[in-house]
């Protein structure tokens, strides 16, 4: 989380010494007595049972600085930068592609197969589509559920030659910021 | 020490006698339990080798023709012995408890070396502070309202070890009134039973802050102890309250237990009381009688 306005910041030192104060306003009030044994209260005494109170007692002050807290924050406007997933998709487009096997043509498998691994993406995140044919070949980097990428799967078609997928997959990965999976189908 | 108005007061008052035991080898204007040298006739007896030949009643022996002795009771003096809390927890009080208690010692001697009594004053907190041997005359009770004057209440109080450290370096008997708060976390009983055993006749005037018997607490209260400013405080409520003062009314009963089971006066005494109030505190416990 980042900070638009981090100067304002400084401003909690003023809460900080709005509680001393508040704290010094309202010290518990204090008695000598001639002897401690006759007021005898383990349980009140407790470390635990004394921040109860301390909390119960200063609960207006507490209260009070919880609001100047939280309008110091808004004037710092807090910003929060959120990096969306990047995969990379390389897409076999050499000549066996064509091929049809018993389920259907291996290509439209193919592209079947990334539409299901799209879908499974979080919204917003970022796909890079690489076709692996003699050449790898960087298609374009997409978001999900947008139309370029969809159009893009679908302009895929197998070539005539072979696959190189070692490049294929190199320049998935060398191709800007390194994403976080390269799905190879 | 004591206004004139209330020395006034205190002439027309005496210390009880049923509550003395006086020294019949001293004189004093106080009635013995002993048979003695006095002139108030009391009894006849036989004569025995060693008796007065003076005190042989000659009449009863020309009538009867048997050596007959006059016994009279004897006139004893009052051995007093005033012993005065000078403890922290004595500051406590609108009018400090020590205050009051000097006042009642002061007046307690003054009644003393009124009626020829020995009286003598001791100071304490956890040992003996500072003590005047019993003595007659009216340069003592000066010296007692010195001391009384010049006491500084501070440090712990222990009162057994300081009634026992007293007891055991006084010889002979007497009355002992010991005036204090009596809240001692080791009580005080041990140390009245020593005073007993010593011969002494302890009597008890437990002086008390009225604060001390109904607080006032309606929050959250920080309590330090003035006698030990380095124990941790304790934090207390208005809910604490009656279970402070169920273990004060314990610690009280206790102490009245004593007393009267071994038939010594007892007065509880708060320290907001006029002169008046204590001075019929102290005859209602027996501790002082009217001369009328």
């Amino acid at each position: 989380m980042a900070m638009a306005n981090p100067g304002a910041l400084w401003l909690l030192l003023v809460i900080a010494a709005w509680l001393l104060l508040g704290r010094n306003q309202r010290a518990r009030p204090q008695r000598p007595v001639g002897n401690l044994y006759l007021w005898s209260q383990p349980a009140s005494s407790a470390p635990a049972h004394v921040a109860i109170r301390r909390i119960r007692r200063h609960w207006l002050i507490l209260l009070q600085a919880a609001i100047m807290a939280a309008l110091v924050l808004a004037l710092a406007r807090p910003t929060l930068s959120w990096q969306a997933p990047r995969v990379a998709l390389v897409l076999d487009v050499s000549a066996s592609m064509q091929a049809r096997g018993p389920d259907g043509i291996r290509m439209d498998l193919a592209k079947q197969a990334a539409r299901s691994v799209v879908e499974s993406l979080p919204p917003g995140a970022q796909v890079l589509v690489i076709t692996a044919g003699p050449v790898a070949t960087l298609l374009g980097e997409y978001p999900v559920g947008g139309p370029g990428l969809q159009r893009a799967l679908d302009d895929i078609v197998a070539t005539a030659a072979s696959a190189d997928l070692p490049r294929a997959i190199r320049a998935a990965r060398t191709a800007g910021i390194e994403p976080e999976a390269v799905y190879v189908i | 020490m004591l206004t004139a108005d209330e020395a006034r007061q205190l002439d027309r008052l005496a210390l009880s006698p049923s509550r003395t035991a006086p020294n019949a080898s001293a004189t004093g204007l106080r009635r013995a339990r002993t048979r003695g040298l006095g002139i108030e006739f009391q009894d006849y007896r036989h004569y025995q080798p060693g008796d007065d030949p003076r005190s042989i009643d000659w009449t009863v022996e020309a009538r009867l023709q048997q050596l007959v002795v006059r016994v009279t009771r004897g006139e004893g003096q009052l051995r007093l012995h005033l012993l005065v809390d000078v403890s922290g927890s004595m500051l406590l009080g609108t009018h400090t408890k020590l205050h009051i208690a000097s006042k009642m010692a002061a007046a307690q001697g003054y009644l003393a070396v009124e009626h020829r009594d020995a009286v003598g004053l001791a100071t304490f907190t956890e040992t003996i502070a500072a003590h005047l041997p019993p003595a007659t005359g009216r340069p003592q009770i000066f010296r007692i309202f010195e001391t009384l004057r010049s006491a500084q209440a501070s440090g712990r109080s222990n009162l057994n070890r300081a009634l026992m450290d007293y007891a055991s370096g006084t010889r002979g008997g007497g009355l002992a009134v010991v005036l204090s708060d009596f809240f001692q976390p080791a009580g005080s009983l041990e140390g009245l039973q020593y005073m007993l055993y010593r011969g002494l006749t302890p009597a008890v005037v437990q002086v008390v802050a009225a604060e001390e018997i109904r607080p006032e607490i309606e929050e959250d209260v920080e309590l330090h102890d003035v006698e030990e400013p380095s124990a941790a405080p304790v934090i207390v409520d208005a809910a604490a309250v009656a279970t402070y003062q169920r273990n004060v009314e314990h610690t009280t009963a206790q102490l009245g237990e004593f007393c009267s089971r071994h038939g010594l006066p007892w007065a509880r005494v708060e320290s907001s009381v006029s002169f008046e109030n204590q001075l019929d505190a102290c005859v209602r416990a027996g501790l002082i009688g009217s001369l009328t």
